[in-house]
């Protein structure tokens, strides 16, 4: 009998530890609605992957998916677009990796930047990591008031084994800045 | 800020108490000791009853300056006219002279480097944020203080509280030079081990030598990190359980119960000490013939007494004894149980160390992924196995294999220093056949731990002492001057200390130096109300965070008391959400009446987030997919529902709804099929949504680094999100939320 007491007890306690879940909520105060922005930001001339803004500026081979805390694979030939109020003192800029595992597969890797098609660099990049690479874009290469495209070629591309697909680079940031 | 005396004051206070009670312990205990161990090993009943006085203080809001002097002069008072510090007969043998001068030049110069280091400004990433911002914040209340927002105030905090008793006198150097006090003191209780059961000096001297040069070793001891102590609680343990083993005395039964206990209410990962204080009484007691019953319940309920205030505690604050782990079991407001599966996974893993066989290398030599080293030597840990061949080796080598055991739940460097001592005397019984050689690997492993020769083998950032910061520690450099120049996280806690009233609060996601302000800081990861915010701010620029997809559940018109959305599909990983929960009647959205009454399983106690009108708040799951989880309302009398229309992020791929229905009587049914997607534009002003938010959950201030994800949209859009810069120091921004 004594044994029994013990053993209801201890159940009850054991069930009461893992049932403290709240009563029902009533809805909660409703918050009004905020009217729109005091002032959107009308050009976006540098943008992370994660940002809201980012499937817009993606012209070709760079993945829909957001991954990790907001980069996005590239393919072999990435290409995104930016719109520039003008022609002046502006910076190609990009922040990216190139995953070590990838790496050791590829070896070397030469990245070719054109902003609208122009050749604005070539850059081989002979260790893996977070790279980041900036430099000033001449004025004539830009158009103000309009769409400048960038593309980057990826020399070679990592070949993934299960389906072939080929990678660039895992792209974070990348647009102009001053 | 504390001078040089109130310092010394404040740590050599707390010593003295604890070994004036660790003294009246022993004495009440009649526990067998000799002369040259007993002040060693007076520490650790010392220091348990010394926090277990200050846990009662705090409980009745008595944690005052004048409180603590009292219970000083009591004990010490006590002590005294008892005749508890007087010396006992018998002295333990004496090691050769050669050796005890190795042992001191060793010891000195590392007491040298950490000494000064605890003295000096008190800067640790855990330290000076929260294992003294907690006590610092007792100490404001003169009491404990329920804290929902840190799950870092959850833990046990009895060697916290043996901190907070220097603190009150000496502030943070005084708690950190407790700390150094169990450092220091753990080489000469290693000693009197050794010298009491018989190993020869070199295998004393070399296991203390190697455990006191470690690195890691150094640079936790040396700050008001708490794991050296918890070491040296252990080593006591294991030494008073070997002393009873010969001598099989009752008092050392309650005792060792006692530490037990007081080992889980120092750090939790020293649970174990309690189990392996029982299974090995018992054991040793039925090799005897003894009985085994009366010592192992003796002993267990010593230990449950110690740890019972620290479980009681979190069970009635925080709705979970073992809190902040385990709240799947036990689920709480506070603490997301997926946001402590990730945790746990990420303490496994620290820093991307997933393969187990790079551990030896990166905690011997390397040192920067698992946050410390051990040094070389340690790389030579597998002979202590040769020490099994001795009785007391096997002891050593038991001894450290259980208190490994909770090692790979965080691989950091610094959870193997309760291992350590262990090991390292084990070693030192193989290397004492060596004959010089033992001397020359102590000399080696002493060398190459001393901060200039480290650079050359270690990584470049490593945690460890890299000098011995002399005119800070006797504060010939002031103590701002000193932590401004070497604490990024002391400049933001003091420019929060300038620009934030008292009793606001600020949300920041890389934590300043918590205990060198008075404000409440929100760090993003360390509470559940945390997690929200922080993932509400990140929102704003994350697009698969925010709510553009729209799920139509339609079907024939009926008369409901009840409805829920459950979920059927299952994930090892993904979390599902709603951001907005609409039902639809005749005339278009039905009203959120008062009546209803809103429910979810799991995270019951966020529901309202998927019915507050603010379309960046939402109910997550917190917890992986699974079917049956769900989200309800009772509209408290039966409504005529047409459609269910759930606004949600694009960011839970594995998500498969399904919306049932019940009426005033009857079953839950399932209503219609599956749903219509489709896209919603993303909120406008999604900005001012989130900040209206945090004013609104009483969030006035954003402490933003540059290099936070969020840092540059909110530099360049301070209009947009309304708020306003107050402050900056170096790469970090304090804004005002309008």
């Amino acid at each position: 009998m004594r044994s029994e007491a013990f053993l209801f007890i201890a159940a009850s306690l054991f069930a009461c530890a893992c049932t403290n879940a709240p009563d029902p909520f009533p809805p909660p105060m409703q918050r009004p609605a905020v009217a729109g922005e005091t002032k959107p930001a009308e050009i976006r001339t540098f943008l992370a992957m994660s940002d809201p803004e980012a499937p817009a500026a993606i012209v070709a081979d760079v993945q829909s998916a957001v991954e990790g805390t907001g980069w996005r694979w590239t393919h072999q030939n990435p290409e995104l677009r930016f719109k520039l109020p003008d022609t002046r003192r502006w910076k190609f800029a990009i922040d990216f990796s190139l995953p070590k595992p990838n790496f050791k597969d590829t070896g070397p890797v030469t990245i070719s930047y054109f902003i609208n098609g122009k050749l604005l660099d070539r850059v081989r990049y002979t260790a893996p990591g977070d790279l980041h690479y900036e430099k000033p874009v001449p004025a004539a290469f830009l158009e103000a008031g309009g769409y400048n495209q960038v593309r980057a070629e990826v020399d070679p591309p990592w070949i993934a084994p299960s389906d072939k697909a080929k990678l660039g680079f895992v792209l974070h940031r990348a647009g102009f800045i001053h | 800020m504390a001078g040089p005396v109130p310092i010394l004051f404040g740590a050599a206070l707390t010593v003295a108490v604890m070994l004036a009670l660790g003294r009246l312990v022993l004495g009440a205990f009649r526990v067998p000791l000799r002369r040259g161990e007993e002040w060693w090993l007076a520490l650790y009943p010392g220091a348990a009853c010394l926090s277990t006085l200050v846990f009662a203080l705090s409980a009745v809001r008595l944690a005052r300056p004048w409180a603590f002097a009292v219970l000083a002069a009591l004990s010490l008072a006590v002590a005294f006219a008892r005749g508890a510090l007087r010396l006992s007969a018998g002295p333990l043998p004496k090691y050769g002279r050669s050796w005890r001068i190795l042992f001191w030049i060793v010891f000195a110069a590392f007491t040298y480097l950490y000494f000064f280091n605890a003295m000096a400004p008190e800067m640790s990433p855990d330290g000076s944020t929260y294992h003294l911002g907690v006590i610092a914040r007792y100490l404001r209340a003169h009491g404990f203080v329920r804290i929902t927002t840190n799950m870092y105030a959850h833990l046990s905090q009895g060697t916290e509280l043996l901190y907070m008793f220097a603190f009150a006198f000496g502030k943070h150097s005084a708690a950190a030079l407790v700390h150094f006090a169990f450092l220091a003191s753990l080489p000469f209780t290693m000693l009197s081990y050794a010298r009491r059961f018989g190993l020869p000096a070199a295998a004393g001297v070399s296991g203390a030598l190697l455990f006191y040069a470690c690195p890691i070793v150094g640079y936790d001891g040396a700050t008001a990190y708490i794991d050296v102590a918890v070491a040296a609680l252990l080593f006591a343990i294991f030494y008073l359980l070997q002393i009873w083993v010969e001598e099989r005395r009752t008092g050392l039964l309650v005792l060792i119960g006692l530490l037990a206990g007081f080992a889980y209410g120092m750090k939790y990962t020293a649970f174990v000490a309690a189990p392996y204080a029982v299974i090995l009484i018992a054991w040793k007691s039925w090799r005897k013939g003894q009985k085994i019953l009366r010592p192992v319940v003796l002993v267990s309920a010593c230990a449950l007494a110690m740890m019972a205030p620290w479980l009681v505690r979190n069970w009635m604050w925080y709705g979970n004894p073992l809190s902040p782990f385990y709240n799947k079991w036990f689920p709480n407001p506070y603490v997301h149980a997926g946001f402590e599966k990730d945790y746990r996974e990420q303490l496994e893993n620290w820093n991307g160390v997933t393969n187990k066989a790079d551990i030896p290398l990166e905690v011997c030599v390397r040192g920067e992924k698992l946050q410390g080293v051990l040094g070389p030597v340690f790389l030579l840990a597998g002979i202590a196995l040769a020490a099994l061949r001795f009785r007391q080796g096997r002891q050593l080598l038991l001894a450290a294999a259980v208190f490994l055991i909770p090692y790979p739940s965080n691989i950091g460097a610094r959870f193997l220093i309760p291992f350590l001592p262990f090991v390292s005397l084990a070693m030192g019984m193989v290397v004492a056949n060596w004959k010089a050689m033992a001397p020359l690997i102590v000399l080696a492993h002493a060398l190459s731990a001393w901060p200039p020769y480290m650079t050359v083998w270690c990584g470049q950032y490593a945690m460890r002492l890299t000098r011995a910061p002399v005119k800070a520690a006797l504060r010939i450099e002031p103590q701002d001057h000193y932590l401004m120049r070497e604490s990024p996280g002391y400049a933001v806690a003091r420019l929060i200390e300038e620009k934030v009233p008292p009793q606001a609060k600020v949300l920041v996601y890389t934590a300043p130096a918590e205990a060198y302000t008075s404000r409440e800081i929100l760090v993003s990861y360390q509470a559940s109300f945390n997690n929200n915010l922080s993932d509400l701010v990140w929102a704003a620029r994350t697009a698969d965070w925010q709510p553009t997809r729209r799920l139509t559940f339609r079907f024939a018109a009926e008369a409901l008391r009840r409805v829920r959305v459950v979920e059927t599909a299952r994930h090892p990983v993904d979390y599902w959400s709603i951001s907005e929960f609409h039902v639809m009647g005749a005339k278009g959205e039905l009203p959120r009446e008062p009546q209803w009454r809103l429910e979810a399983r799991p995270n019951a106690w966020e529901v309202q987030l998927a019915f507050d009108n603010n379309p960046m708040t939402r109910w997550r799951s917190w917890e992986p997919i699974r079917p049956g989880q769900y989200v309800k309302i009772d509209f408290g009398r039966p409504e005529t529902v047409y459609s269910v229309v759930l606004d949600t992020t694009p960011d839970q791929w594995s998500a498969r709804l399904h919306v049932e229905g019940q009426g005033e009587t009857g079953a839950w049914h399932v209503l219609g099929g599956e749903p219509e997607a489709s896209e919603l534009p993303p909120p406008p002003a999604v900005r001012r949504l989130v900040t209206r938010e945090l004013r609104w959950q009483g969030v006035e201030y954003l402490l933003i680094h540059d290099f936070d994800l969020i840092g540059p949209d909110l530099r360049e859009h301070t209009a947009e999100w309304g708020v306003t810069v107050v402050g900056e120091r170096g790469a970090a921004r304090l804004y005002h939320v309008e």
